[in-house]
C-alpha cells in the first residue's frame, strides 16, 4: 500500500495538530503539509501535490467548498466540520466523505480506508488553476462540480462532453449537466489530448465516449456519443482528426 | 363514524323513536287507527326537519361554542319557535290537507294549544340537551387535544431556542480544541473544561432567568471570549471597558452573549487575521426629547459590540432577531437594538436600555426575580 500524501487544511492551529496526531500511528500516511486558509492551501497544493486533503469547510475568506471549485484537478478529499447543518446535509446528499470535530479515531481510520481503496483505482492529481506549467489533466483525474446545493467530483473519465458556455463549461455525466467556471480553451490546455479532442469551437469530445465517426458534409465528419448524442466536427478539426487517425 | 353520520343516527333514530312510542303510547288508550298514525308520523317528520333547520342556524351562529348563560335564553326561545312550528304544521298538514277525521275528535281549543305546544318544547329542549350535551363533550375533548398540541409547539419552540443558544458549532470546537490540549498542554485543557462547563451551565438556565445585572453578563461573556481565545489564538484580541453605573444595570440574560457571539462568528471567523472585539457599556443621560425616547427615562444604557469586517446580510440572523424581540419583551417598545457599518470597515452592534424592566406583559411570561438576586446562578 502506499503512503497517501496527505494536506490538512484547517483555521485553527489546534485543530490541525489534533488530525496530525490521530494520524501519526498509520504509516500510510505522509502529512505533506498544512494549510491555515484556502491561499495557503493552494500554494501548499502547487508545491506537495498531496493525494489526499483532509479539508474543513468552514475557514476566513474562502470556504473549502470555494478552494475545491478554484482548482483544476482535485486529489481525494475527506470534510472535517465541527457542526454545520447545511455543509452535512450537502455531504449526505451527495455521498461525500465527511468527519465531524471533535474526530473520532475509528471514523478517521474508517475514512482513510475508503480512500486507500479508491487510490488503488485511480490516483487523481491535485493542479491549481495557477499553475505555471501544469500538468496534463488525465482520465484518471477528477474535477469537483458544484451546482446549486448538489456536487460532485467527477472523474473525467465519466465526463463524455465539454460545451462551451460563455466563460463558463458544461459537463455532460451520467444523468448530469452542470456548469464549471472554466472556459473551454482552458480546458482544451489541460485536457490529455490523447483523450479528449477539441471538436469545434463549441465542443471536447472525450473519445472514449465516442461510438462512431462518419462524413457529414464534403469536409465536416460527425461523432456519435454513446448516448446517441451527434456533435459536428468543424472543417478545420475534421481534418486533424483524419490525420491523426491515418497516422 | 363521521360526525355527520352520528347526527343523522341520533336525528332519524331518535324522531323514529318517537313517533313509535306515540302510536304505542295513543293504542293503550283507543284503540289504533291508521289516521292516528300518519297524525304522528307529520308530528315527528316535522320536528325533524325543524329540528334539523335549528341546527343550521346553530352551526351557522357558532352556538356550540357559547357560554351557558347566553346559549340557555337562545335554546329556549328557539325550542318554542320549533314547538309552534311543530305544532301548526301538524295542526295544517293533519286537519286540512290530509284531512284526518281525528283532528274533527279533538277541539283546537286555546287549552289544547298550549298542552301541544308546551309538550313540544320540553320534546325541543329535550332534544337540545342531547345536542349541546354531546357538544360539550366534543369541544371539551378537542380542547384537550388542543391544549397538547400547544404544549408540544411550545416545546419544539424551546428547544429550538436552547439549540440557537447552545451554539453547537461553537460547542464542537471547542470539545475539539479541548481533545487537542489534552495533549499539549493539560493544565490549560482542564482549564477550558472548567470555562465550558460554566458557560454551558449559565446558557441552559435561559429558560428561568429573565433579566441579569449587567456585570454577571460579562463574567458569562468574558468566559465564552476566553474559550474562543483558546481556539483562535492570536486572531482573536477583546476589550471590555464597562462604567461603575453600566455594570449594576440590569440587562436582558444572554443579550450581550447574543452580540459577542454574533461578533466572533461573522467578524472574526471570517477575517484571516482576525481582529478586536470591542465591547463597551455606559450610562448616558437622555438628550433625546422625542416621545419615544422619553419613554427610556434619564438615563439610559448604552451597549457596544464591534468587530472587524463588513454587515453581511445574513447577519441578520435568527439569533439577532430573537434577541431583539426579547429585549421589546423586557424593556419595552422604547428600548433598541441596531446593528450598522461604521466607516472604519467594523460593524457595530449597539443596544439602547432604560433603567429597569417595564411592568411584566401578561403574555409573556414574566419572573423578575433574578434582577433582585441575579448574582445567584451566574458567577
Amino acid at each position: 500500500m502506499s503512503s497517501l500524501h496527505t494536506l490538512i487544511v484547517d483555521d485553527e492551529r489546534l485543530a490541525r495538530d489534533e488530525l496530525r496526531r490521530l494520524l501519526a500511528d498509520r504509516d500510510d500516511i505522509t502529512i505533506a503539509g498544512e494549510a491555515a486558509n484556502a491561499d495557503e492551501a493552494k500554494a501548499a497544493i502547487q508545491e506537495h501535490d498531496p493525494d489526499l486533503l483532509l479539508l474543513d469547510v468552514q475557514m476566513p475568506g474562502e470556504s473549502g467548498f470555494d478552494l475545491l471549485e478554484r482548482l483544476d484537478a482535485v486529489p481525494h478529499v475527506v470534510f472535517v466540520t465541527a457542526y454545520d447543518e447545511y455543509a452535512i446535509r450537502a455531504f449526505e446528499v451527495n455521498a461525500l466523505d465527511y468527519l465531524v470535530k471533535p474526530v473520532e479515531p475509528q471514523r478517521l481510520d474508517d475514512a482513510i480506508d475508503t480512500v486507500q481503496q479508491r487510490t488503488d483505482e485511480a490516483s487523481p492529481q491535485a493542479i491549481a488553476a495557477e499553475d505555471d506549467t501544469p500538468p496534463t489533466l488525465t482520465a484518471e483525474d477528477q474535477v469537483f462540480v458544484k451546482d446549486g446545493k448538489r456536487c460532485w467530483f467527477v472523474q473525467l473519465a465519466d465526463v463524455r462532453l465539454f460545451e462551451a458556455a460563455g466563460n463558463y463549461t458544461r459537463l455532460y455525466f451520467g444523468a448530469e449537466e452542470p456548469l464549471i467556471h472554466r472556459s473551454l480553451s482552458h480546458l482544451e490546455d489541460r485536457l490529455d489530448p490523447d483523450q479528449f479532442f477539441r471538436a469545434s469551437r463549441q465542443h471536447i469530445l472525450n473519445l472514449q465516449w465516442v461510438d462512431d465517426v462518419t462524413p457529414w458534409s464534403k469536409k465536416k465528419l460527425k461523432a456519435t456519443l454513446s448516448d446517441g448524442t451527434e456533435i459536428e466536427m468543424s472543417r478545420r478539426r475534421s481534418r486533424t482528426f483524419r490525420d491523426q487517425l491515418s497516422l | 363514524m363521521t360526525r355527520t353520520q352520528a347526527y343523522w343516527t341520533c336525528q332519524l333514530g331518535g324522531w323514529g323513536l318517537y313517533v313509535v312510542f306515540r302510536i304505542v303510547l295513543s293504542s293503550f288508550f283507543s284503540a289504533g287507527t291508521w289516521e292516528r298514525t300518519i297524525g304522528f308520523v307529520v308530528l315527528g317528520t316535522a320536528g325533524l326537519v325543524y329540528t334539523h333547520a335549528f341546527r343550521f342556524v346553530v352551526k351557522t351562529w357558532g352556538w356550540t361554542w357559547l357560554s351557558l348563560r347566553r346559549l340557555v335564553p337562545r335554546v329556549m326561545l328557539a325550542a318554542l319557535v320549533i314547538s309552534t312550528l311543530s305544532h301548526c304544521t301538524g295542526d295544517v298538514v293533519g286537519r286540512y290537507l290530509l284531512e284526518l277525521s281525528f283532528y274533527d275528535e279533538v277541539e283546537s281549543g286555546g287549552g289544547l294549544l298550549l298542552a301541544s305546544i308546551a309538550n313540544g318544547w320540553i320534546l325541543s329542549m329535550l332534544w337540545s340537551v342531547i345536542y349541546f350535551g354531546v357538544h360539550a363533550v366534543w369541544n371539551y375533548r378537542q380542547a384537550e387535544v388542543d391544549k397538547w398540541k400547544l404544549e408540544a409547539q411550545a416545546e419544539a419552540a424551546r428547544l429550538q431556542a436552547l439549540k440557537l443558544q447552545l451554539n453547537p458549532h461553537f460547542f464542537f470546537n471547542s470539545l475539539n480544541s479541548v481533545r487537542a490540549l489534552i495533549a499539549e498542554d493539560p493544565p490549560r485543557a482542564q482549564r477550558m473544561v472548567t470555562r465550558l462547563a460554566r458557560l454551558l451551565r449559565t446558557t441552559l438556565q435561559v429558560n428561568d432567568v429573565k433579566t441579569v445585572l449587567l456585570e454577571d453578563e460579562l463574567v458569562t461573556v468574558r468566559t465564552y471570549l476566553e474559550l474562543e481565545k483558546v481556539r483562535f489564538e492570536d486572531r482573536l484580541q477583546y476589550r471590555i471597558d464597562a462604567g461603575e453605573a453600566a455594570r449594576g444595570r440590569p440587562v436582558p440574560f444572554l443579550l450581550m452573549q447574543t452580540l459577542v457571539e454574533n461578533s466572533v462568528k461573522h467578524g472574526i471567523a471570517q477575517q484571516q487575521g482576525g481582529g478586536t472585539i470591542t465591547i463597551e457599556a455606559s450610562v448616558c443621560a437622555n438628550g433625546d426629547a422625542t416621545r419615544e425616547s422619553a419613554a427610556l427615562g434619564h438615563d439610559v444604557l448604552h451597549l457596544r459590540v464591534a468587530n472587524p469586517g463588513t454587515l453581511q446580510s445574513d447577519q441578520r440572523g435568527t439569533g439577532l432577531q430573537n434577541a431583539q424581540e426579547r429585549l421589546h419583551l423586557l424593556f419595552g417598545e422604547a428600548a433598541s437594538l441596531t446593528v450598522t457599518d461604521t466607516d472604519d470597515d467594523r460593524v457595530v452592534a449597539t443596544a439602547r436600555l432604560p433603567g429597569r424592566p417595564t411592568a411584566p406583559n401578561p403574555a409573556a411570561p414574566s419572573t423578575f426575580d433574578s434582577s433582585t438576586s441575579p448574582a445567584r446562578d451566574v458567577k
